[in-house]
């Protein structure tokens, strides 16, 4: 029998902002421990929340082994490694004034705004280490600020949101970021362009960019795949050219660029950081977990993911597009663009095409600037198109200092 | 697999002097069991016990959420002595609050957890037999059970102890027809696990004509012309319509520091037609059950509009300060990781007139939303349905494959031209709703088949 440990252990402080004002303090701190063991060809697993009795977790996880929980791959081995992104840890008392310096300063320059949510610092790590000499472990201490913004008797919930997340923020930074937004956000321009505009979507997370990739995140993982489910199947392995030329789409697990741990929920370090998903437009191949690679024939990627009391699924980590161009301001042809910020229950059906309802449109000046704000309107087409031959590209800048996140930049049909 | 649990009423707390401070425990035991194309995935089993304590001092709130049972009065301490907040307007919760001290547990009698893991992948598995037709590409099956229980205890006296616990089955498969894929799921849950075995040979039955309907729908379905269209929401859909579109709305923390909104949001302004009310209400059993809230409220029936008025808000405590109102039964957290805010229950459109058959024979040229994959309600409300249908002539007819329909809130609302005279309220399996960073919270929603004059199709 061999046994794995995963620990994984948080602590967080969070100031609430309430009706523009820091009105609650919140401090968690949480150990989980899980272990596995493998036997047989088969895996069981015990996990604990809390102070653990590992001896304890293991005679659990040894009786799941009755449970003949097929496990057809050998876990991973003899690796060590101790990856970290740490940022700065503040006190309460700094992280008061941060975001007391903050919030102030946009509750007196844009007083027509409620501010909500708040601050949040926190450290995430996880070990994973087992009787064949893998022992890997990742830290990560970031500062995340999200203000949900709402306009003073505008009747919805909140109208726009500003934050980002990073290892040491600055206040004034922060402040010039978050007030070109309002400014923006601020200035009413009546109805968009129709028809088919040059769109900026701000990342790939989230509703907006999310929505373009909502496919390659379902149908490129090993099982839908190995089931002929994905609606990629007919091209998948063909070389044909479904998306731009210029599109390439990886699975990056690389820590030396994202703050990312490099392993996965199977303790695999890839050789290689970064799985491609699409390159220059041609399909790549599907992810798989070790387990899914033996159940389904296909070479394993290291993309064991989930939570610590399962045995692993296959998963996407980070979705990160090949940037084609340094500066946004390289991709806009000299021409205003769409920037569709916040964008609430839009859906990408199976054949591609996409519905974006959104609730905030900004205008993207030729230099990239934003200046004002669209009505709403829903964005349509197709992902093949979109990422196809309407395609510009995806550039190097970040969304801010901060950021992970590049903007990517394409075609869609306006309706308002 | 047994794991330890602790008895929380034996739990004592020393409260600090001079401020308000509650302390919130929870144990829950959850097993979740996955069975993929045939074999069994993964069997989980997970104890979770915790507290969130609270001190309300000089107005700002102080949060502790931790799993060490054993430091809880070292840590109320800490937070009565914290002074990193400026004071803020104080909040008196002697008045707000009232004091309970009630065991409202109601699951003892038959623990899920106590349910043998094997009777359990029995019961999924013949859910998942099922899916052995040539159709289905592939599927997951999950079974889930929790039982949950909390016991809130305060500064002012009050102790009070309840429970929640749901068992169920949940299957997602994909299904095909030529090139043409549909993903679906179908889940059916209750309180209790003899009542969902007992139900088990109905369940079967609305799976099979599930599939069947899917298949119909994979092979048949056509892509529709974008437009505005009259639309029929089926009882599930209509709730999710009436908890994103209506029901957040009403959480009163969205209108601190808006005395427009809340002149505009005035008890008594009209928001729809005479026909429509929506209710919010803990006490309902099914996925929204909660008996008390995370204040140790009572829970009950909290009208939100009544006959097309305004009419209620839901509230915690620190927002019925702020607005001079009341207590509703509301602040709600999704576990001991959390502090309390404003959430909703169970939420549901009361009931209407019109016999489904009237309802549907009003639509000359529409569409019949049968069920959804997600809705959201900001400013623009819009649903991503999963099953849709063409209704012509008043006859549900053809599948019709809609990537989503929109519609600005009020003016949808006042486009309700007609309700069904019963209402359904699904179980939803695992909770589902988020707000902030808090996700899932079991909630339950349903309604009326609503009809809409209009909506935007596409």
């Amino acid at each position: 029998m061999i046994r794995e440990i995963i620990t994984a252990s948080s602590e967080s402080t969070k100031l609430g902002v309430t009706d523009s004002q820091i009105a609650s303090v919140r401090t968690q701190v949480e150990q989980e421990t899980a272990v596995r063991v493998y036997a047989g060809g088969h895996a069981g697993v015990a996990s604990a929340v809390g102070s653990a009795d590992v001896d304890m977790l293991t005679e659990r996880a040894r009786a799941g082994l009755g449970f003949q929980i097929a496990y057809p791959a050998q876990p991973s081995a003899d690796r060590k490694s101790e990856v970290s992104h740490m940022g700065r840890a503040r006190s309460v008392g700094e992280l008061v004034e941060l975001t007391t310096g903050v919030i102030e300063t946009l509750r007196e320059n844009f007083p027509q705004y409620v501010f909500g949510h708040g601050l949040e610092q926190s450290r995430v790590g996880w070990r994973i280490h087992n009787d064949l000499g893998l022992d890997l472990s990742y830290e990560r201490m970031t500062t995340q600020v999200a203000f949900l913004v709402k306009e003073k008797g505008s009747g919805s919930i909140f109208d726009t949101f500003v934050g980002t997340e990073g290892l040491d923020l600055d206040a004034a930074s922060l402040i010039e970021r978050f007030s070109a937004h309002l400014r923006a956000f601020g200035t009413p321009l009546g109805p968009p362009p129709s028809g088919k505009q040059r769109v900026v979507f701000p990342g790939l997370e989230g509703h907006a960019g999310g929505g373009l990739m909502q496919l390659i995140r379902s149908d490129m993982l090993a099982r839908v795949v190995g089931t002929k489910a994905s609606v990629f199947q007919s091209q998948l392995g063909t070389g044909e050219q479904v998306f731009s030329s210029s599109l390439s789409i990886q699975d990056s697990r690389d820590a030396n660029r994202w703050r990312i741990a490099p392993f996965d929920m199977e303790g695999v370090v890839r050789s290689a950081p970064d799985h491609s998903l699409v390159h220059e437009g041609v399909l790549g191949t599907a992810v798989a977990s070790k387990r899914d690679a033996v159940r389904y024939g296909v070479p394993a990627t290291g993309s064991g993911v989930g939570e610590l009391a399962q045995l692993p699924v296959t998963g996407i980590g980070k979705l990160v597009v090949q940037p084609t161009a340094e500066r946004l301001v390289d991709l806009l042809d000299g021409q205003p663009a769409l920037m569709p910020w916040f964008v609430a229950g839009g859906d990408c059906t199976r054949a591609g095409d996409l519905g974006m309802p959104c609730q905030v449109l900004l205008r993207v000046e030729a230099d990239g600037t934003v200046s004002g704000r669209y009505t709403g309107c829903t964005l349509s087409g197709s992902i093949y198109d979109a990422l196809g031959s309407d395609f510009v590209g995806v550039s190097e800048q970040r969304l801010d200092a901060d950021s992970e996140e590049s903007f990517l930049v394409t075609h869609m049909s306006v309706s308002s | 697999m047994s794991q330890s649990t602790i008895d929380l009423g034996q739990l004592e707390v020393m409260f600090p002097e001079d401020v308000y401070a509650d302390v919130r425990f929870e144990q829950t035991v959850d097993h979740r069991i996955t069975l993929r194309d045939g074999s069994l995935e993964d069997v989980l089993s997970r104890v979770e016990t915790g507290a969130l304590l609270r001190v309300l001092k000089d107005g700002r709130w102080y949060y502790a959420s931790t799993t060490d049972l054993a430091r809880i009065d070292e840590q109320l301490a800490e937070l009565a002595t914290s002074d990193a907040l400026s004071p803020g307007e104080p909040i008196d919760m002697g008045s707000l609050l009232q004091m309970h001290v009630e065991d409202a547990r109601i699951f003892q009698d038959a623990p899920v957890d106590g349910v043998a893991v094997a009777d359990k992948l029995a019961l999924m598995r013949r859910y998942t037999s099922r899916m052995e037709r040539p159709d289905v590409l592939n599927w997951a099956g999950h079974w889930m059970d929790q039982r949950r229980e909390r016991r809130f205890i305060s500064s002012l006296g009050g102790d009070v102890r309840h429970d929640y616990q749901e068992a169920g089955v949940s299957v997602r498969f994909s299904i095909a027809n030529g090139d043409e894929t549909l993903q679906e799921m179908f889940a059916r849950a209750e309180h209790r696990y003899l009542e969902l075995e007992s139900k088990t040979e109905q369940y079967l039955t609305e799976l099979d004509e599930h599939l069947d309907k899917c298949a119909r729908f994979v092979a048949d379905a056509e892509a529709v012309d974008a437009g505005e269209y009259p639309v029929v929401l089926s009882p599930q859909v209509a709730g999710v319509f009436a908890h994103e579109s209506f029901g957040h709305k009403s959480e009163a923390d969205f209108m601190l520091g808006d005395p427009a909104m809340l002149e505009d949001w005035k008890i008594g302004t009209r928001i729809g037609p005479d026909m429509l009310s929506i209710v919010d209400d803990g006490a309902q059993l099914g996925s929204g059950w909660a008996p008390f809230d995370d204040e140790g409220q009572r829970s009950h029936k909290t009208y939100l509009i009544k006959d097309g008025l305004l009419t209620g808000r839901l509230h915690a405590a620190h927002t019925a300060s702020a607005l001079g109102e009341e207590c509703t039964g509301n602040a709600r957290a999704i576990s001991f990781r959390f502090e309390p805010i404003v959430r909703m229950t169970t939420t549901w459109i009361e009931p209407g007139e019109l016999s489904e058959e009237d309802l549907f024979g009003g639509v000359k040229d529409g569409f019949y939303i049968e069920s959804c994959k997600h809705g959201s309600g900001m400013s623009t409300f819009t649903i991503a349905p999963s099953l849709a249908w063409r209704i012509k002539d008043g006859k549900v007819t053809e599948p019709a494959r809609i990537a989503v329909i929109t519609g600005t809130v009020f003016e949808t609302m006042g486009e309700i031209d007609g309700l069904s005279d019963t209402i359904e309220r699904p179980f939803l399996l695992g909770g589902g709703c988020g707000k902030f960073e808090q996700w899932p919270l079991s909630v339950g929603f349903g309604g009326p088949y609503v009809r809409i004059r209009r909506m935007s199709v596409a």
